[in-house]
């Protein structure tokens, strides 16, 4: 996809956008479409009813991402998640894949710095197949020395293609590290090339065995199912497994910052670009009121959703000073989160200049209330997403797992809209003077090499 | 593209999979055909739970129209709703946003659409509906939006210089279609934009944003009743001109074998292998597609991915894809590997092809592709966007409903045979185009 048509996809609900609309628009789940349990084990399980389609996807989210992990281990997480697709003593090699592939379904997985979670969406007659493999791969992957020293080049590659090659992947990667300086979210998810070259199978195998267990899982369920079967063939596949002690969390507080940090990096041949973060607090943080989370997303909406948004509206149109320019923020982080903005420039245009609207932006946000038909935009996309993302059943999963994990109260999603639509004027005002202050701010630019 | 890199996660795999199978199954008994009285084909799914609207109009206005004017099509499919006579850019985004829809345009090599999702409350839906229909008919192109639009255009552009893989795909491209009008960019190159005028795009809305360019789908839980009455309006709005559409004239294609390097300073190489194959409508299409699907179209249990990731470790992804376009379109290879790793890849791609057109796929392959096609088939339309994609292309391609009906016993019928003879006609090992973008070390 082209970025050029981002202009008409900065709406919800396009895929590559996924995860910045996860910020803002939730869907609530009526009671009765939705079931919750853990098991004497400590799985957490939910289960969503979609019956448009004889389909079913079967998620497990495990909570342990980056996050979780130390300096000179760095992409433990990520590297597991890899080697999980090479097969158990039962099912080896690629007998899981070919046997979802041979089903018709679809299967992937992904790391964040919050969780680790894996997915098989196929015709729902099957589903009892996915749990199959996916509950026997928590507790019996074999994770061999040969296979390691393969994957671990393939994960190499990947971070050349994402980060290394892509200057707003180097970018991203700055911003984190200068943000934090004791938070784990200073590490990149993939991990430090430098660690992926020292990792070996046995930093991977501690990993697995400290953290795969049903009392540190959800397994999630959305599609075209019945719920007491369901449960049934889950206790079948689960309800043995037993309890692990999970080692407690090392908790890595972020110490106050002093003043604005500004990164500079100079790459030669490279398109300028400007990224830059706020610490701000989820619905994690301790003493905050949640509802200067809620308010949190609101300001990126006014920031960045839609053409009218004060992004769009003034950098890109009047000033045409930006080909392209977007906020984001999630409330469901586990520890306080960096509210972004990043800025692409039109070419030859100053980061000075750019830089200084974008500051003038955040200024008038501190000063003066937004309007009235800047909130009930926000308003109406909420509620118009909650009725499209129904659209999607793994979409439906994801929002489940990542809430769960991260927060471990799925009922906020049903409170989501209500919450979105408390938020004041003068809040988001004084959200912006709280939190959108130099001494939480980051700001990374990316120059051609001088 | 970049913009999701904020809030990206790592995905182990990499699959890029061109559907390029129409597929409706048992649920095209819900699925009614129309004609608009000014003869617009319409297809309509209706979908109960979710009260909302997909509309899809479909034209036959993608950048192979663009003419020497390379990007046109694009640049005026993105300025569509930046103006009307009687409302300005912000207006419009206004009324959508305000009533949370959502408009939206898309151009490919043959065809663009148009699209609107709504609420089917009347309250949101009307005021939306009556915007996209202003924009449908009355699309002004004001002077300084059309500047704006291409100053970000062009910008994009030269960004996107900057980047190995879209160097590579673009060179890619150009190199197996030479003149051909599938050979640039939709979005056009720095200096082809540059040149086009306001008058270009008034034209080329004129002419083919047009009834007798168009057809619609629909998806929606409204009755059929109301959705031929949207359909209807949609007609109207499209039926200001009378200009017939020339149709392309059909131009031959050079095949020939080439190898090219092209140096650029990046840590892996973006390798594509392929040439221009089918058209679609050709009877080695199905054959083609499973044969692919064993071959480098099916994720990880592709051969491609077997022997080059999870065998060797040479790369994060590997693919292969067949497109059939109007005219014939490409069978590609593409990998991206560590700069001193490329020729060997290169090497082993090409082996491994030849191969399969000599020997196709093993009797097992072939019998877990297939089970794989058509077990799968309810994913494919689990949604209304998935349908609302598939009733456009079956639109804009002339698909027959029968051909549709009877697609999973098509597929069960494709015996090994069948796909090394379409792989011997249509993909001629000694016509390959392999391309290189790299450092030094991935020259030969």
């Amino acid at each position: 996809m082209n970025r050029f048509l981002r202009k008409n996809i900065t709406n919800f609900l396009v895929g590559v956008n996924v995860f910045i609309l996860l910020t803002l628009f939730l869907t609530p789940n009526s009671r009765a479409d939705v079931m919750e349990k853990t098991l004497d084990n400590g799985l957490n399980v939910i289960l969503k009813k979609d019956t448009r389609a004889p389909v079913v996807t079967s998620h497990i989210w495990y909570k342990i991402g980056s996050a979780d992990e130390i300096s000179g281990k760095t992409g433990l997480s990520h590297a597991l998640e890899h080697m999980m697709f090479k097969g158990t003593k039962k099912y080896p090699g690629g007998v899981f894949s070919q046997a979802i592939s041979k089903l018709g379904g679809k299967e992937n997985a992904f790391t964040s710095k919050d969780y680790t979670a894996y997915y098989q969406t196929l015709p729902s007659q099957y589903l009892e197949e996915a749990l199959k493999f996916e509950s026997d791969r928590m507790n019996n992957l074999v994770i061999s020395k040969s296979d390691f020293l393969k994957e671990i080049e393939v994960i190499k590659e990947e971070r050349r293609l994402r980060t290394d090659d892509q200057p707003e992947g180097i970018a991203y990667e700055q911003l984190y590290a200068s943000a934090y300086n004791n938070s784990s979210y200073h590490d990149p998810i993939i991990g430090w090339m430098e660690d992926l070259n020292s990792m070996t199978e046995i930093d991977i195998s501690n990993w697995y065995k400290n953290w795969y267990a049903p009392n540190n899982a959800t397994v999630v369920i959305v599609g075209d199912i019945n719920f007491e079967k369901t449960m049934d063939l889950i206790k079948k596949y689960y309800g043995s497994k037993e309890k692990v002690k999970i080692k407690n969390r090392i908790i890595r507080d972020e110490p106050p910052q002093f003043g604005e940090k500004e990164i500079s990096i100079q790459i030669k041949g490279k398109p300028s670009y400007i990224i830059m973060g706020y610490k701000v607090p989820s619905l994690n943080t301790k003493d905050v009121d949640p509802l200067d989370c809620y308010a949190l997303s609101v300001l990126s909406g006014i920031l960045s959703s839609g053409q009218n948004s004060r992004l769009q509206k003034i950098l890109v149109r009047e000033k045409k000073v930006a080909s392209y320019a977007d906020s984001g923020y999630s409330m469901f982080s586990r520890n306080d989160p960096l509210f972004l903005i990043d800025i692409n420039p039109i070419v030859g245009e100053k980061i000075d200049k750019i830089q200084s609207e974008l500051q003038k932006i955040i200024d008038d946000l501190k000063k003066n209330l937004v309007k009235k038909s800047e909130l009930d935009r926000i308003k109406a996309q909420v509620l118009a997403s909650e009725v499209y993302q129904r659209d999607s059943i793994d979409y439906q999963a994801r929002i489940l797992g990542m809430i769960k994990t991260s927060i471990g109260d799925i009922s906020l999603i049903e409170k989501y809209t209500e919450n979105i639509n408390k938020v004041t004027a003068s809040q988001v005002r004084e959200v912006a003077k709280k939190y959108l202050v130099f001494k939480s701010k980051t700001i990374v630019t990316v120059n051609d090499e001088k | 593209m970049m913009k999701s890199r904020i809030f990206y996660l790592y995905k182990i795999t990499f699959f890029i999979i061109i559907m390029s199978i129409t597929n409706i199954t048992k649920a095209d008994v819900n699925i009614s055909s129309y004609e608009t009285k000014n003869g617009i084909k319409v297809l309509f799914f209706k979908s109960d739970n979710i009260p909302m609207i997909d509309i899809k109009i479909t034209f036959d206005a993608g950048s192979n129209r663009d003419g020497d004017k390379k990007g046109l099509s694009m640049l005026t499919h993105s300025l569509l709703d930046e103006g009307t006579s009687a409302k300005k850019s912000e207006e419009i985004a206004s009324i959508f946003e305000s009533n949370g829809s959502i408009f939206n345009t898309s151009v490919n090599k043959d065809r663009s659409s148009i699209s609107l999702r709504s609420l089917t409350q009347q309250k949101y839906l009307n005021p939306s509906l009556r915007m996209f229909l202003e924009i449908l008919s009355d699309s002004s192109f004001p002077n300084n939006e059309v500047n704006l639009q291409k100053k970000r255009t062009i910008s994009t552009i030269i960004e996107d210089q900057s980047d190995p893989s879209e160097i590579a795909s673009n060179l890619f491209f150009k190199e197996i279609y030479g003149d051909h009008p599938y050979s640039h960019p939709s979005v056009g190159y720095a200096d082809s934009v540059k040149k086009i005028s306001r008058k270009n795009i008034k034209d080329f809305y004129e002419k083919n944003i047009n009834a007798k360019n168009a057809s619609i789908a629909i998806v929606s839980s409204l009755p059929k009743k109301e959705v031929i009455a949207i359909a209807e309006k949609i007609s109207k709005s499209l039926d200001k001109s009378k200009k017939k559409i020339t149709i392309n004239e059909i131009r031959t294609i050079n095949k020939k074998e080439k190898y090219i390097y092209k140096n650029f300073n990046s840590e892996q190489a973006h390798i594509y292998v392929g040439l221009v194959s089918i058209k679609r409508g050709s009877e080695n299409h199905l054959p083609l597609y499973v044969g692919n699907y064993v071959f480098g179209g099916s994720g990880f249990s592709a051969r491609l991915m077997q022997e080059l990731r999870v065998k060797r470790g040479l790369t994060y992804g590997v693919y292969s894809y067949v497109y059939p376009l109007k005219e014939e379109g490409p069978f590609l290879i593409g990998i991206e590997t560590k700069a001193d790793q490329a020729q060997k890849s290169v090497k082993l791609i090409q082996e491994m092809l030849a191969e399969f057109i000599k020997e196709g796929p093993t009797d097992e392959e072939l019998k877990h592709a297939k089970n794989s096609i058509i077990n799968g088939f309810p994913l494919r339309i689990d949604s209304n966007s998935d349908i609302l994609n598939y009733l456009s292309m079956i639109n804009y391609y002339n698909l027959s409903k029968d051909y549709l009906k009877t697609f999973t016993s098509e597929i069960s019928k494709i015996t090994k045979k069948d796909i090394i003879n379409a792989f011997n006609k249509e993909i001629n090992i000694n016509s390959l185009v392999t391309l290189i973008v790299g450092n030094a070390k991935a020259k030969k």
